[in-house]
C-alpha cells in the first residue's frame, strides 16, 4: 500500500458496486424468498429504501469533511475518547466481517464443489490471495474492479438469460398471502446483510481525487440503484424459476445456472458460473480487509499499515474456522443476530457523527447569523 | 489436528519472514500492536489446532441473540410463534 493514493469517483463506485454485489447476489434470495415468499422483491425495496438513507448519511458526512476518513472527523466531532468507545465494536464486528464472509465461500464450495476437501484448506488459500490483494492497495484494487464486476456482471446476465425458457411468471403471484409481517422480517435481514454495511465505505471515501469530489454523491447513488436492481431480478427469477422451492435451495443463482440446458451445446456450467461468482466473494473479502487495516493504523495512529496485513489477515482466518463452524449457528447469526449487530457497530457511530455534525453547523450558523 | 498444525504453522512463518524485516524498522507503536495482534493470533490458532471452542467473539455476539430474536418478534409475530 503507498502513501496518498487516489481514485476517481467512477473508480470508487465500481468497487462499492462490487461490494454491495457481491456476495449478497448469491446468498441473499434464498433466505428472503424463505422468508417472505412471493413478497420478497417487496422486502428488498424496503431494505433498499433503509440503503439509501444511510448513503445519505454518508455522503453529509463526506460532504462536511471531505479529507478526513470516518476515524479523524470522529476524533473531531467526538472526541478521542468517545471515538475509542464508539468505534471498538466497529473494529472487532469488521474483524468477523472478513471472516464470515470466506466462511460463506467455504460453506459455498464445500456444499457444492469441493465436498472431500477441508474448510481450512479452501480458507487458507482465499486469506492467502486476499491478503496480497489488500497489500496490493486501493489503486490496483479499483483497477481490478472494472475487469471483474465485467465479469461478474456478465456471467450473472448470462444466466438469466439462459433460464428464460424455464420461467413461469405464474409462480410471482400470490404476492402476500401471509400479511405483510414475513416481508418486513425478510427486510429486515436484507437491510442487516448486505445495506447497513456499506457505511464502512466512510473509511475509503476520503481517497477519491480532488476533481471528482462533487460527482462521488451522483455515482455512488447510482451503485446503489444498480446493486438493488440486479438482485431484485436475482430475486424474481429465482421464484419464477423455481417457484416455493426458492427459499429451499440456497445459493440461488447457482441453482439456476444448474437448470441450463441449450440443445446438449450449453449444460453443466454451474461449476463456470460458480467460480465467477466466486470472484464476488472475493473482491467483497479483499476490500473489507483493505477498509480495516485502513481502519486500525488511522485508530491507532500507526505509521505503517503494511505491517499490519499479515497479522490481521491471519487473525481474520482463525476467526472463520473458529467461529459459527456449524451451518446452523451461521444461518442464525447472519438472519438474526447480524443485523442487530450492524446496527449497534456500523450504523450507530455514522448516524450520531452525521447528527452531532449537523447539529454543530447550524449552532455555528446560528452563531454568525 | 496434525494437518491443522502444520497449517498454522507453516503460515505463521510465511509470515514472520515477511514481516521481520519490516518489523525491524518499525516504529515503537507499531511493534506494540504487532505484538498485540500475534498474541490474539497466537490464541485463536490454539483454539483452532486443538478443535476447543474458547472464549472469542461469538461468545459476545451472542449475547445479542436474544434482543435480536426479540426484534424479529415484533416484525413478525406469526413467523416466531410458529
Amino acid at each position: 500500500m503507498r502513501k496518498q493514493e487516489r481514485i476517481s469517483s467512477v473508480q470508487m463506485s465500481m468497487l462499492f458496486l462490487i461490494f454491495m454485489t457481491g456476495s449478497s447476489i448469491v446468498i441473499i434470495p434464498a433466505p428472503l424468498t424463505g422468508m417472505a415468499g412471493n413478497g420478497a422483491w417487496i422486502s428488498l425495496l424496503i431494505a433498499y429504501t433503509l440503503g439509501m438513507l444511510l448513503m445519505t448519511a454518508l455522503l453529509y458526512l463526506y460532504k462536511q469533511f471531505p479529507d478526513q476518513s470516518l476515524v479523524e472527523y470522529s476524533r473531531i466531532t467526538l472526541g478521542n475518547g468517545l471515538t475509542m468507545i464508539l468505534l471498538l465494536p466497529f473494529t472487532c464486528v469488521m474483524f468477523w466481517n472478513v471472516a464470515g464472509i470466506v466462511i460463506e465461500i467455504g460453506t459455498f464450495f464445500k456444499s457444492t464443489m469441493l465436498k472431500e476437501t477441508p474448510t481450512y484448506a479452501v480458507s487458507t488459500l482465499f486469506f492467502i490471495t486476499i491478503a496480497l490483494s489488500a497489500l496490493a492497495g486501493i489503486e490496483v484494487m479499483a483497477r481490478m474492479a472494472a475487469v471483474l464486476l465485467a465479469l461478474m456482471f456478465g456471467c450473472i446476465i448470462l444466466v438469466l438469460a439462459l433460464v428464460g425458457p424455464l420461467y413461469h411468471p405464474e409462480y410471482l403471484l400470490p404476492v402476500l398471502p401471509d400479511g405483510i409481517g414475513p416481508v418486513l422480517h425478510a427486510a429486515y435481514i436484507a437491510y442487516g446483510f448486505p445495506y447497513s454495511e456499506l457505511v464502512i465505505f466512510a473509511v475509503v471515501l476520503p481517497l477519491i481525487k480532488a476533481k471528482d469530489k462533487s460527482k462521488v454523491g451522483k455515482h455512488m447513488y447510482l451503485a446503489l440503484i444498480v446493486n438493488t436492481l440486479t438482485t431484485l431480478a436475482s430475486v424474481i427469477c429465482s421464484i419464477m424459476v423455481l417457484g416455493p422451492l426458492s427459499g429451499d435451495l440456497k445459493y440461488s443463482l447457482y441453482q439456476l445456472a444448474r437448470l441450463i440446458f441449450v440443445q446438449e451445446i450449453i449444460e453443466r456450467i454451474e461449476s463456470v458460473i460458480g467460480f465467477s461468482l466466486i470472484v464476488g466473494f472475493y473482491f467483497k473479502a479483499s476490500l473489507l480487509l483493505l477498509i480495516l487495516i485502513k481502519f486500525l493504523a488511522q485508530l491507532l495512529r500507526l505509521n505503517s499499515e503494511r505491517l499490519l496485513v499479515f497479522p490481521v489477515a491471519f487473525i481474520c482466518l482463525m476467526l472463520s474456522l473458529t467461529t459459527y463452524t456449524n451451518e446452523a449457528d451461521l444461518e442464525e447469526v447472519v438472519n438474526i443476530t447480524w443485523p442487530l449487530l450492524n446496527n449497534i457497530a456500523y450504523v450507530l457511530p455514522v448516524l450520531l457523527l452525521a447528527l452531532v455534525a449537523f447539529i454543530r453547523k447550524h449552532r455555528k450558523g446560528d452563531k454568525i447569523d | 489436528m496434525f494437518g491443522r498444525l502444520i497449517c498454522v504453522l507453516v503460515l505463521a512463518a510465511a509470515m514472520l519472514a515477511c514481516d521481520i524485516p519490516k518489523f525491524k524498522i518499525a516504529a515503537p507503536r507499531d511493534r506494540v500492536v504487532y505484538g498485540a495482534l500475534f498474541g490474539i493470533l497466537t490464541y485463536l490458532s490454539f483454539l483452532f489446532v486443538a478443535s476447543i471452542h474458547g472464549p472469542n467473539v461469538d461468545s459476545v455476539f451472542n449475547l445479542l441473540a436474544a434482543p435480536a430474536k426479540q426484534i424479529i418478534q415484533w416484525i413478525d409475530p406469526a413467523k416466531s410463534s410458529s
